[in-house]
Parts: C-alpha cells; sequence; structure tokens
C-alpha cells in the first residue's frame, strides 16, 4: 500500500555509522596499483597515469612541405612510439640535400596517431596519482581505470560543492547550527583541517581559510559573492543547504559536530551529491556491525527535509498523506504529506519540495 | 465498431530530466479520454539510478487514484489488458531525461557551412562544444600577417610560425584550433563543407585532422562522426575517417550555394540522440519489455502534436513546451514547420546557467515584486540545487515565472517566432502543469512570445500533450481524441496588434456581441491589457478597427471574426509589439504589477 501513496523521492543521506562503497577513477587511462583486498590509508596512491597528457594534432604534412602520401617516408618516429622534447618527428632533406627540415617534438610524451596529414601526439603532462581519499579496502579493480573501496564511517550528503576533494581533521569553529563563522575563529591551528561552519561564513573568513591553508570547509549556506569567490579557489566546500544564509539541520550539525577532531573527507565530484565521510576508528567488530545504508523509504513517519517554500530547510515527518491534491498560495494543484514539525505543528507540503533523509 | 487489435488502453510515460509524467489513456463512452495520471521525480540518477523506478511509482499512483490494477504483484506492467480492466494494452514512453549529445563542428567555412549545421544542431538535444573553421583564419589555417618561418639550427631547419621572419614563435593557430577541438571530449563530430560537386582538397584536410583526433582516443570513447558535406568527397571521407571511427553520411547540409537543408543533419543527430542517449537510460532495458515503439525524444512528440494540430485544423500553430531541463519551440503552417530545442534554457538545474547567459538584469525587469537583485538570484539558484521543487507562495510563483518568461523568450528569439503571427499559441511543460492561475500562464506566454494578430491562447494541465502525441504510434485515433477532448484547455481569443503608438491613445474599438452578455463596445489604449469574459464554448461576433498606426494584419484595419471563449475569455493585447517595458526600475514593476492584476491572476489560493 505505501507505493501506492508514496512518489519517488529526492533522499539526502545522513549516516552515523555505515559500510558504503565508492569508485576511484584516472581522468585517463593508466595502471592501478593496487589489487583487490588491499587495505588503504586515505592518502595511498591507488592508480597512477603516466601520461595523463593531453592532445596535440598538427598538420605536419604542411610543416614539412609535403603531401600526405609522401608524408610516412619522412617520419623517424612511428605511432606508438615515445617522443622527448625537441627530439626529431620528421625529416626531409632540402636544397639538394645541404639543409634539413625537420619537425622536433614539442615535449614528452608519444605519438598515438598519423591520419593524412595530420599527427597527433599525446603530450604527457605531469605524473597523475589517484589517492584513495576513501580509508577502507578495494573490493574491485577496474583495469587501468581505478577502483572500488568500501568504506565505513559516517557520512553526510550536501546539495552542492566545488573545489574537488579535501582530506584533513575535521574542526568544528561555531557552537551552533545557525552561528556564521568569523575570520577570528580561524588561526594557525586550522591549517590543514576541514572547518564546520554553521550557517553560513564572512568573507574575511574565507580569505583567512585559503590563507592557512585550510583541507575543506562544511556549511549550511554561502552568500553569492562567497560562491564566485570560491569559483576561483581551490577549497573543497560542501553546503549542506543551498545559497544563502540558512542554518545547518541540527541533526547533520550535531552528527558533524560529534567528530570534531576526527579524520575527514570532502568529495564534491561524487557523480551524485557532494559528501562528507568520516571515516571510523575500527576497534573490536565495529566493522562488521555497520551495514549497507538501506534505500530510504517514503512511508508515515518517515524522515523528510523541506527544499523550498516557506518551511525551507526544516525537518519534520511524513504525518499523513491527504487523499486528494491541493491548491497552494501559488495557484499550483498538488498532491503532497502532512508534515510533522515538532510536537503539534503540521503543514502540507507538495511531494517535489520534500526530501527524504536519514 | 473497435478494431481487435488496436490497443484501446494506453498508458503515456514522459521521462523528462526532473520529473516523470505517466497518463492513463482509455476508451470512455465511446471516446478516448484522459482518466488519470501521476508525476514523480525521474529517477535516473544514483541511488536508484533506473528510469523504471520512477515510472512504478507513477504508475502505482494512478493504481491508488483510480481503483484500477496495472502492476502486477512483482511489479512488472499488466500488458495487453486482462479481463476486469486489469492492466493495459499498450505503453508509450519519450524522454528528454538525458543529457544532450556534446557535438563539435568541423568544416570549412565559419559563415556557410559551420553555420548551417548550428542552426541544424538547433533542431535537437544537442549542445555545440566546439567549433572550427577552415577559413576562419583567412589563410588556410594562418591569420592574416603571420607566416611560417624556416629557423635554422644546428640540427637543421626547424619550422616555426612567427609574425615575420627571424621574430618569436607564436603558436600556429591550426594546433590551438585541434587542441581546442580535442580537448572538447565530443560524443558526436559533425564534418561539413563544400556544395556537392565543388572541390574536395581542402575537406580532406580537415578530415585528416578528425580522424587523428578520433584515433587518438581509446575505441570504447571515440566520437561518431556525421558527414554532412560535400557529397562527392563521402568515398574519401569514408577512406580517411571511416577506418577509426564510426562514420555516419548524411545529406549535406549545404548542398548548393544560398541552399541550406538541415533536416538530413537533424534526423542523423536526432537517431544518435536517440541510440547513444535514451536508450542507454539506466533502466530503460526494464522498459523494453514494456513496449513495442520505441522511446522517441520528447522534442519529436511535441512537433508530432503541433503539426498533426496545423494540418487537422488548417492552422498556423506555435508550440511551446517549457521545461526543467529543456526548451522547445515547433511552429507549424500547412506542411512545413520548424523546431528549436534549447538544452541550455530551462527552470531547473540549469536556470543558473541560463541567468549567466540572459544576464540579471534581464530577468529583474520582469520580476514584479519589491526584492534585490541578489535575493532574486539566491532563490533563482536554489531553485536549480532542487529543481522539482514547486512554488508555494505567490512570490515564488512570480520568481519562477519571470524565469520561465526569459527562457522561453530567448528560445522564441533564436528560432525566429518572436512576435510572429499564428492561429494558435501552445504552452505546455511543468510550469502550465497543475496550475490553477490560468491568469499568470496567459501573461507569460504572451509575455515570452509575444504573438500578434488574432489568435486563441490554450496550455496543457495535464503536462502530457507531448506524450499523447506519441501514442499515434500504437492508435492514431486514441491519440487524436484524448489530445483533442484533453490535451488543452483554451484560455480564450487573443487579439494582439503590433503597434508603437504612445501610452494612452486608443488602439482598437472592439464590439463584442455575443447570445449570453449581449453587446459591449471597448475603447483599448495603448498598453493595456483587457479581458472580456466570454466561458468555454461560447461564441460571440468581434468587431475591431484599429486606429491609424496600428496594424492587425486585415484590410483597412477591420477585423470582423466569430470567436469562441475559454477559461479567461477574451484578451486583448493592447501592448504592441514589441512590448517596451518603462526604462525606471519602479515604473517597470509597477507596470507588470498592472499586467498582472488586469489579466486577473492576483487571485488569492490556498
Amino acid at each position: 500500500m505505501a507505493d501506492t501513496l508514496f512518489p519517488a523521492l529526492a533522499e539526502t543521506r545522513m549516516l552515523p555509522l555505515a559500510r558504503i562503497r565508492r569508485e576511484r577513477t584516472l581522468p585517463t587511462r593508466g595502471e592501478v596499483i593496487v589489487s583487490v583486498g588491499s587495505r588503504l590509508g586515505a592518502l595511498d596512491v591507488v592508480a597512477r597515469s603516466h601520461a595523463a597528457g593531453h592532445l596535440r594534432p598538427v598538420p605536419l604534412a604542411r610543416y614539412m612541405h609535403v603531401t600526405e602520401q609522401t608524408l610516412p617516408k619522412y617520419m623517424v618516429k612511428q605511432v606508438g612510439e615515445e617522443i622527448q622534447p625537441r627530439e626529431i618527428i620528421a625529416s626531409k632533406p632540402e636544397w639538394f640535400g645541404t639543409l634539413r627540415r625537420v619537425y622536433r617534438a614539442p615535449g614528452a610524451g608519444y605519438i598515438v596517431a598519423l591520419q593524412g596529414s595530420w599527427l597527433a601526439m599525446n603530450l604527457a603532462d605531469a605524473p597523475f596519482e589517484l589517492i584513495a581519499l576513501y580509508r577502507g579496502s578495494v573490493v574491485s579493480v577496474m583495469p587501468r581505470l581505478g577502483v572500488v573501496i568500501e568504506a565505513t564511517g559516517a557520512l553526510v550528503q550536501g546539495v552542492w560543492g566545488i573545489g574537488r576533494e579535501g582530506y584533513g581533521v575535521l574542526k568544528k569553529l561555531v557552537d551552533a547550527p545557525d552561528a556564521i563563522l568569523t575570520g577570528d575563529k580561524i588561526d594557525v591551528n586550522a591549517r590543514g583541517a576541514i572547518l564546520l561552519a554553521g550557517a553560513g561564513i564572512t568573507e574575511e573568513a574565507l580569505q583567512r581559510a585559503v590563507q592557512e591553508h585550510v583541507a575543506g570547509l562544511i556549511v549550511g549556506g554561502l552568500s553569492l559573492r562567497l560562491k564566485e569567490l570560491l569559483a576561483t579557489l581551490t577549497l573543497p566546500t560542501l553546503v549542506t543547504e543551498g545559497l544563502g544564509e540558512h542554518a545547518m539541520p541540527a541533526p547533520i550539525f550535531e552528527l558533524l559536530a560529534a567528530h570534531s577532531g576526527d579524520e575527514a573527507l570532502i568529495n564534491t565530484r561524487t557523480g551524485a551529491r557532494p559528501e562528507v565521510f568520516i571515516p571510523a576508528l575500527l576497534t573490536g567488530g565495529a566493522g562488521e556491525t555497520a551495514v549497507p545504508p538501506s534505500a530510504l523509504v517514503a512511508e508515515i513517519g518517515a524522515p523528510v527535509r523541506i527544499v523550498a517554500g516557506p518551511r525551507f530547510g526544516e525537518i519534520g515527518k511524513i504525518a499523513e498523506v491527504p487523499t486528494m491534491p491541493r491548491t497552494l498560495e501559488s495557484g499550483m494543484s498538488v498532491w503532497g504529506a502532512e508534515i510533522e514539525l515538532g510536537q503539534s505543528s503540521h503543514v502540507f507540503v507538495p511531494w517535489e519540495n520534500l526530501e527524504l533523509i536519514g | 465498431m473497435a478494431d481487435p487489435q488496436k490497443p484501446e488502453s494506453l498508458l503515456v510515460a514522459d521521462i523528462g530530466s526532473v520529473n516523470t509524467k505517466v497518463g492513463l489513456v482509455d476508451r470512455v463512452e465511446g471516446e478516448y479520454r484522459f482518466v488519470g495520471g501521476a508525476t514523480t521525480a525521474t529517477t535516473a540518477t544514483p541511488p536508484s539510478a533506473d528510469v523504471a523506478v520512477g515510472i512504478r511509482h507513477a504508475i502505482a499512483q494512478i493504481e491508488a487514484r483510480t481503483g484500477r490494477v496495472l502492476l502486477t504483484p512483482d511489479r512488472q506492467l499488466i500488458t495487453p489488458e486482462r479481463a476486469g480492466a486489469q492492466g493495459v494494452d499498450a505503453f508509450v514512453a519519450i524522454a528528454s531525461a538525458p543529457p544532450p549529445l556534446r557535438v563539435a563542428i568541423v568544416g570549412l567555412s565559419r559563415e556557410v557551412s559551420v553555420a548551417s549545421a548550428t542552426r541544424a544542431l538547433r533542431g535537437t538535444y544537442a549542445n555545440v562544444v566546439a567549433t572550427l573553421a577552415l577559413d576562419e583564419t583567412g589563410r588556410r589555417w594562418l591569420p592574416l600577417g603571420l607566416q611560417e618561418d624556416v629557423v635554422a639550427d644546428k640540427a637543421g631547419v626547424s619550422i616555426a610560425i612567427s609574425a615575420r621572419p627571424g621574430a618569436q614563435p607564436v603558436p600556429d593557430p591550426a594546433v590551438i584550433a585541434a587542441e581546442t577541438l580535442a580537448r572538447a571530449n565530443p560524443d558526436v563530430i559533425v564534418l561539413v563543407g563544400g556544395v556537392d560537386g565543388g572541390a574536395t582538397t581542402a575537406l580532406y584536410e580537415i578530415a585528416n585532422l578528425v580522424a587523428s583526433i578520433v584515433a587518438s582516443r581509446d575505441e570504447s570513447a571515440r566520437p561518431v562522426v556525421v558527414f554532412a558535406g560535400n557529397r562527392e568527397a563521402r568515398s574519401q571521407i569514408a577512406a580517411r575517417v571511416g577506418q577509426g571511427a564510426e562514420l555516419r553520411v548524411v545529406d549535406n547540409v549545404e548542398p548548393a550555394l544560398g541552399h541550406e537543408d538541415p533536416s538530413a543533419l537533424q534526423r542523423g543527430l536526432e537517431m544518435l540522440y536517440c541510440e547513444r542517449k535514451i536508450a542507454w537510460l539506466p533502466g530503460m532495458n526494464a522498459l523494453t519489455g514494456w513496449t513495442a515503439t520505441p522511446v522517441i525524444p520528447s522534442a519529436r512528440a511535441l512537433e508530432n502534436v503541433v503539426r498533426y494540430i496545423a494540418r487537422r485544423f488548417g492552422q498556423s500553430v506555435l508550440g511551446a513546451d517549457l521545461g526543467a531541463g529543456s526548451t522547445t519551440l515547433v511552429t507549424a503552417r500547412g506542411e512545413s514547420h520548424t523546431r528549436i530545442v534549447r538544452s541550455d534554457l530551462g527552470i531547473g538545474p540549469n536556470l543558473e546557467q541560463m541567468i549567466m547567459q540572459a544576464g540579471i538584469a534581464q530577468l529583474m525587469d520582469w520580476l514584479p515584486l519589491e526584492m534585490d537583485a541578489d535575493e532574486a538570484c539566491l532563490r533563482w539558484f536554489n531553485q536549480s540545487l532542487h529543481p522539482r521543487t514547486l512554488p508555494v507562495t505567490h512570490d515564488e510563483a512570480r520568481l519562477m515565472q519571470t524565469a520561465a518568461r526569459v527562457a522561453l523568450s530567448t528560445a522564441a528569439r533564436e528560432s525566429g517566432a518572436l512576435g510572429g503571427a499564428f492561429d494558435l499559441v501552445l504552452l505546455t511543460g511543468g510550469i502550465a502543469t497543475n496550475n490553477a492561475n490560468l491568469g499568470a500562464l496567459a501573461l507569460l506566454a504572451l509575455d515570452a512570445l509575444q504573438p500578434s494578430g488574432v489568435f486563441t491562447l490554450a496550455i496543457d494541465v495535464l503536462g502530457l500533450a507531448p506524450a499523447f502525441g506519441a501514442l499515434a504510434s500504437v492508435n492514431a485515433e486514441a491519440a487524436a481524441g484524448a489530445l483533442e477532448r484533453d490535451g488543452f484547455v483554451t484560455l480564450g481569443t487573443v487579439i494582439a496588434p503590433i503597434s508603437s503608438t504612445r501610452e494612452g491613445q486608443v488602439d482598437l474599438r472592439v464590439k463584442v456581441q455575443s447570445p449570453g452578455t449581449g453587446a459591449m463596445n471597448l475603447e483599448v489604449q495603448h498598453g493595456s491589457l483587457e479581458l472580456v469574459p466570454l466561458a468555454p464554448g461560447q461564441k460571440a461576433s468581434i468587431e475591431v478597427r484599429a486606429a491609424s498606426g496600428v496594424n492587425l494584419n486585415t484590410p483597412r484595419g477591420i477585423l470582423k471574426a466569430e470567436i469562441e471563449g475559454g477559461a479567461l475569455g477574451l484578451i486583448i493585447d493592447a501592448r504592441g509589439r514589441p512590448i517596451v517595458l518603462p526604462p525606471e526600475p519602479e515604473k517597470r514593476r509597477t507596470k507588470v504589477q498592472q499586467w498582472y492584476w488586469d489579466i486577473g491572476s492576483e487571485v488569492t489560493y490556498g
């Protein structure tokens, strides 16, 4: 019966202890250097690509003043061969053999293709090393691409993130979920840490955080100005609520605050929602008691978060499902649910404005 | 008598980028009618990562609302229909959930072949991620003023490109362009150039470049190459490109100078979107057992609907679909039609991108609220973070309608439909679905599309009109029946002259004569919106006399016609075309607010 009443809803995961699996993949194919069963620390390298590289196609026949048909006979290097900076790739005698017209490699890499008049080289950038980020064990290897890691710990998903990924000690710098993090709270002790702010952060505090090389930032909301500023920085940042000043929901703040001092990571490139993960300090059988997160189910009593409208950000429970649609002040005629907020407060919310949380 | 081979009970699903809508169509008292529907989140991404999950949820809700059993206990669709009205005879689906194709265009001429291909791409779900034209640097890749330079060194002679002999080498523009193309990592490379029978040498040069880029990629990640250039070059292009890549050849997008034919390229790209995007939606395999017909793109389905209506009623029709992830405009007159799909315009995930492109000022121009730009931006950006959410309050509704205006008007401007004259204007998409504030929707369509002349305005309150269009592949009668009876709600007849007279001047003198309300004479001033009550189905005779300088596309500026009412009635939009807003922010806001009042949308709900 539950299925007939409840639509599919979006989810925000907030788990004190769960066993999760995450893919870690190289940007381009390379070499995986761990195997199934390997136990990993967060900063352990799991894979590297020697020539993550970038493609450099050049009109070689034109450079060499030859036709595409005759180009191959002047090639010194062939497809698949490695090249070093300024190494000769093609050479052709000119002026009755008194001079040679040569094309030299613009950098290190290898030749990937010679198609008619064009030569394509993959020029190596700095070798790329992929770290585990999630402390755990390898459960699957994707040859030349990456690994799947199983890890146990606390998980909190956000709604928006920027700045890729960061790893460090989680540091609570405000006392309440609706507090604003100010610059005076950030000092040299914040270096390398992931900072837990509340409803927001001041621009001065953000600048201080950058100066102190913090590893990440978790915040309820961000102003437009700071969002633009973050786009120019590489500070991994996770926003739990949205843009503007929004108190972090108390359960999320309390869960994160309870881990202040523990190692944590921010990953804003999960392929789904950005997340904070705090690996569990496994003692005894804790690893075995953690289970993969079960799917959230919409049902009476299920915890939900309101993600739009006047009650934005509030967390409650599904109390009742009306059997007919209702018309909102906006004029929209919608299906939804009565949500219990606190002891005696009920509010009707359209399904579209609800997310399951837990 | 019903055809026993023809499916009579049908489920239609529209898998959008944010919402999945499912509707049940069946025979009711001999006519095909919409029986029930439900909307749920599209579940193409984690944690479900299976579109069938959302569809099943929606079907289960239809079961709950109609009392009809549609799914087996293991949640498979019962098809064909069994005794006791269990299940349905057929299931059809349309989709716009996948991201658009990432397309790079490589051609000979920026102004000709590349421009033609770019226009062709606007007709389908495709984003241009890179363009490369051989002629854009003037001298076969080399910008004017630069020349190849031979630099002597110990090893012989090296090649460089320099501004003058002996000068410091500068990067070769050909290489910069080629690197940009390689970095764009497209799904598809469209190769164009040359008129049929024209020169081919330059085309082979860029084909070599394309081949080198394609061959450099892993086989599993190689883009498809679509050749839409000089047909004489096909065999050579195949020899150069076809060995390392999947090559598809379509008719030349520019077969003769000044003659553009985008249709074959559009069809080719649409096929790729179906094969490479829709078919790969997670969970699509589970649906293939439910339906014998392919899932078609939503834009194609809307085009079918608009063209059907244009043919059926002999009218010129403009159809606008404003979704969360894309905006589609289709026009049809007789057998000719146009279609534009903007996958970067919508009121969902790409709202932020749209604001960046359009500029916040354009949005603020139409916002009838006392709200500063930063606050409005925050609200819009949060909408893009939670793209499913619906406006709850009056102000939230106005914010969403403002964003919708800009998305629609941008698409209309690009398609050439802005300010055009049509017999019928249709609005569909999330914003029109289940929205009781019909006045606000009418104003949205009038402001954004600015259609002119005398036309009927209708909206799709169920949000399923495009999906009904897809029904035609299994039961044309059901498609037509559901569309005509339940697909659209007529808001009314609109009179919208083109004029640039001054505010307060009388643009139109209108005489309305109807059996129900008697005779009514109106003088309509420039800049105003008038609403004359005329119930759905109620007919009236109108006589409209346009003042000097006011154009109604009628002889001597006099229009006599028989019109039909609608949910709003007769709408006289004397704001002129184009609509000009006061330059002062306060006056502008007051004006827009006034129009909301005039059209009757300032109603208390809830």
